[in-house]
């Protein structure tokens, strides 16, 4: 057990080859260690410069580094004071100090420029990384009709403007890490100090570092390596681009993990009715929010559970339908040469494959995909006798209702789950259908991330989180924060309409 | 002791006691009863509802005694070692019957009224599978499913509720045509569709709390089922006339078959639909019963692990079930057992319990 143990184990511990180094007081030698070092890439640059009497060079990156501001701040008053110390001509604001040049690439590659001086045995390490980033624009898989309109972008710092500007407030935290070895890509952790729970902070910390892995090039990754259950279909991090969406779960008492080069923030502790709850429901007015919240709910049912329903009373229980519709339907079935499932899983098949290939065209080609799929699946494949009409409708109805959800994660699990249920129902009709829905049931009170059971409120249950689960009570009734993410405060406001008792009730 | 994971408060054990004793026998009641009391099988069930809160009274005075012990602990500490095992063994073969007679009936019921042509294996092994998935869960999971799929019962009695466009108050009348003796034998038939609150042998240890709320939820739990019971025991007699009841084996579906909506037919399918929710949990719990006992014997308390081979014995028993006589033994064996091990000797061991605390004391 032991030998198979490691095998399998990932758990080797590496140790970091950095051996300390003194920098030489000759200009040709730290130049020659530094090329040597970073293997003469050709965007390493350098120029001469002098300052106080004494060559000086100026290393850089030219990939990486701003040199209009190596101009400006660097170059342009050492040009002009002559002489002086180096920390007060230079106009940076990241100035530091080095004597191990050791460390010079590792500054180099992150974008700072180094300042070397003949027979000075010290380096300045100077910060003119260069930003290029897209300005802040709606997310496109995320747009809502009331609200914010702007989402987050691939730069951390302007994502932590964009939540920090929102949250004006000292208890909100942010933690930087550096994952992945080889890549090196930063992360910012967020959470509210007098709210999250400090176990779930603890938790979070202890599995962002265990990261092990070395390229970390996109959210997904984190997600798999941190999430609770890798081996269940439901999402159980929320994937958002939607700065105000961060704050309000940030305000619940969630964490929000951003990392630099991606749009996405991820959000956990969550529940599954949090991949059901957009930011448009509560710019609407409470009782509209609750009825568009119940139509997205409503949707998972559809789009998981119609397929499996039109097979199961097709196949077992026709008579559960009115004489009349089951005569029509008949008539259009009897011409089609399969059984219900074969013709269910090929129009789900075809209509995965139109959507991902919806994905990848260009818009311009996308219009074809769109006649093809439309007109010609749709269409002609009725018409040829290949599948029936109510099965078009159904797979329909599915496709469209599994969009409804604001997250797209979700709605790739909802089409999914249909699968096994349409081979239960295909097998054992109505009562397959059940013991498949129960089985998910059971596998939902099963799922907890984070510790926070992952269906809650309903599982188990929690009365006074019901206000905002199926359906949106009025704001003002929504004293208390849900209680899955176990918050410091529960309590979020307390009788906001008191005008009201004010009111002396003049005519 | 009993882990944090596993512990679930009052509200949840109140819910797995519903849970426990809603099973199969439901569909079948109205015409047990009836057979016997005529038109006063409601008071029947009513009747039995309240034996079997003196029963519970009596379960709960014995479980008090060892607050932190289920049933397969306090044995061998009441009787000795070698007694108490053997003991623990018979409470474990009576709770894999009663599982395995809860899913005999039920694919039974199954293969009459939906699935005629598919193989009873087939069945039993979807049904298995679906119970083994929660019955490897702790506790608190279990507790979890269970409070939730108590919303089937208000789901079932809405659907009974249809029934009442028309019925006819006069088939109940005379109330005690039969007599009371006959009603009060009525109630030895409906203590048995009613068994399951057994459960707290096994589950007290576990709840969060004082022992009295612990018996206040059980109690809340039982009289809800009795009530439901009672409910659908009357509708059914309202509804038939004494003469056709006793050709109508599963009154309740029979009932249902009548009605239809605009667009749905046939309500009986959904009624049992949602019957395979409750059949589910009785089973799961029945499961989990016998698995904790095998779980402390054979698995160092991993309860489990003993829910594989616990699922053959079960597969086993339902399959031999097929055979009417096999079926009708195993009922008389599950009376016997019910009346020896949930009842006789739990008094004697609570009896037994006492007088050694005085002699001590």
């Amino acid at each position: 057990m032991d030998l198979l143990r490691k095998l399998f184990s990932n758990n080797r511990t590496e140790k970091k080859t950095h051996t300390e180094m003194n920098v030489f007081s000759s200009l040709d030698k730290n130049i020659e260690f530094i090329e040597n070092q970073l293997f003469h890439s050709s965007d390493l640059k350098w120029r001469s410069i002098r300052f106080n009497q004494l060559e000086g060079l100026i290393v850089f990156f030219e990939s990486l580094t701003d040199q209009q501001r190596i101009q400006n701040e660097i170059i342009q008053p050492i040009e002009e004071k002559r002489e002086g110390t180096v920390d007060k001509v230079i106009t940076s604001l990241e100035i530091t100090k080095k004597s191990d040049l050791g460390e010079v690439p590792h500054a180099l590659i992150q974008g700072k420029c180094v300042l070397l001086f003949e027979g000075i045995v010290e380096v300045y390490v100077v910060d003119v990384t260069a930003v290029y980033k897209r300005s802040i624009l709606e997310p496109e898989n995320e747009g809502v009709i009331r609200g914010a309109h702007d989402g987050f972008i691939e730069h951390l710092l302007t994502n932590l403007y964009l939540v920090r500007n929102r949250l004006m407030n000292p208890n909100l935290v942010v933690r930087y890490y550096q994952i992945g070895k080889a890549t090196n890509t930063k992360l910012a952790l967020l959470y509210m100090q007098d709210l999250a729970n400090s176990d779930l902070v603890k938790e979070v910390d202890h599995r962002i570092s265990s990261i092990t892995m070395d390229t970390i090039f996109s959210p997904g990754f984190i997600t798999e390596l941190i999430e609770d259950n890798p081996y269940s279909l439901f999402p159980q991090i929320l994937f958002t681009e939607r700065p105000d969406r961060v704050v309000a779960h940030l305000m619940e008492g969630r964490v929000a993990i951003l990392s630099d080069g991606d749009p996405s923030a991820l959000i956990l502790p969550v529940t599954f009715f949090s991949f059901y709850q957009s930011p448009d429901d509560y710019h609407r007015k409470w009782m509209v929010g609750s009825f568009i919240r119940m139509l997205r709910l409503m949707s998972f049912i559809i789009a998981s559970l119609i397929p499996a329903l039109y097979i199961a009373i097709i196949g077992f229980h026709p008579e559960i339908l009115p004489e009349n519709l089951i005569l029509s339907v008949k008539s259009s079935i009897d011409r089609v040469p399969f059984p219900p499932i074969v013709e269910a899983l090929i129009m789900q098949l075809t209509l995965e494959v139109l959507r991902e290939a919806g994905v990848r065209l260009p818009s311009r080609v996308g219009q074809t995909i769109g006649i093809v799929g439309g007109l010609v699946i749709g269409e002609s494949v009725v018409r040829a006798g290949l599948i029936s009409y109510p099965m078009v409708i159904v797979v329909a109805l599915t496709a469209i209702s599994s969009f409804v959800a604001p997250s797209n994660e979700i709605s790739l699990t909802t089409r999914i789950l249909g699968f096994p249920l349409m081979v239960l129902s295909a097998m054992f009709g109505l009562i397959g259908i059940m013991f498949g829905m129960l089985f998910i049931l059971i596998h939902l009170c099963k799922l907890e991330s984070f510790g926070t059971a992952y269906f809650a409120p309903v599982m188990p249950l929690r009365m006074k989180d019901l206000k905002d689960t199926f359906i949106r009570f009025p704001i003002w009734s929504l004293n208390q924060r849900p209680h899955d993410p176990h918050p410091k405060r529960l309590n979020q406001e307390r009788n906001s309409r008191e005008w009201e008792q004010d009111d002396p009730g003049k005519e | 002791m009993i882990p944090e994971k596993s512990r679930i408060s009052q509200g949840q054990f109140m819910f797995i006691v519903v849970q426990a004793q809603v099973g199969v026998g439901i569909l079948s009641l109205p015409n047990k009863v009836q057979a016997i009391a005529k038109g006063g099988g409601w008071i029947s069930v009513l009747i039995a509802g309240l034996v079997i809160q003196v029963i519970i009274l009596i379960l709960w005075a014995l479980c008090k005694q060892f607050p932190s012990d289920t049933i397969y602990s306090f044995l061998p500490k009441i009787t000795g070692k070698f007694l108490g095992n053997l003991l623990c063994f018979a409470y474990i073969g009576y709770f894999l019957l009663s599982g395995g007679t809860v899913l005999a009936k039920f694919a039974d019921v199954i293969e009459r009224w939906v699935l005629q042509e598919t193989p009873r294996w087939a069945l039993l092994i979807l049904t298995l599978l679906t119970c083994m998935y929660l019955a490897i869960e702790n506790l608190r999971v279990i507790a979890r499913l269970f409070v939730i799929s108590s919303l089937t019962i208000i789901v079932m009695v809405v659907l009974t509720l249809m029934g009442y466009v028309n019925v006819n108050f006069s088939y109940i009348f005379p109330i005690t045509e039969a007599g009371w003796g006959k009603i009060v034998k009525g109630a030895t038939e409906a203590l048995f569709p009613l068994v399951g609150y057994e459960i707290i042998l096994v589950i007290y240890p576990f709840i969060e709390g004082k022992s009295g709320g612990k018996l206040k939820a059980a109690s809340l739990g039982n009289m809800m089922i009795t009530l439901f019971y009672a409910f659908e025991v009357f509708t059914c007699l309202i509804i038939f006339s004494p003469a056709v009841m006793p050709q109508v084996s599963e009154p309740l579906l029979y009932m249902l078959k009548g009605f239809s909506f605009q667009l749905i037919q046939r309500i009986d399918l959904i009624f049992l639909s949602v019957w395979v929710f409750v059949v589910s949990t009785a089973m799961v719990s029945w499961i989990y019963m016998a698995t904790v006992g095998l779980g402390r014997f054979f698995h160092r308390g991993e309860h489990k692990k003993a829910v594989p081979y616990a699922m053959f014995i079960l597969f086993i028993l339902a399959m031999m079930a097929q055979d009417p006589s096999i079926s009708d033994f195993f009922d008389r064996m599950l009376r016997i057992g019910h009346y020896t091990f949930v009842v006789g000797l739990p008094l004697i061991l609570l009896c037994f319990t006492y007088l050694i605390r005085k002699r001590r004391t």
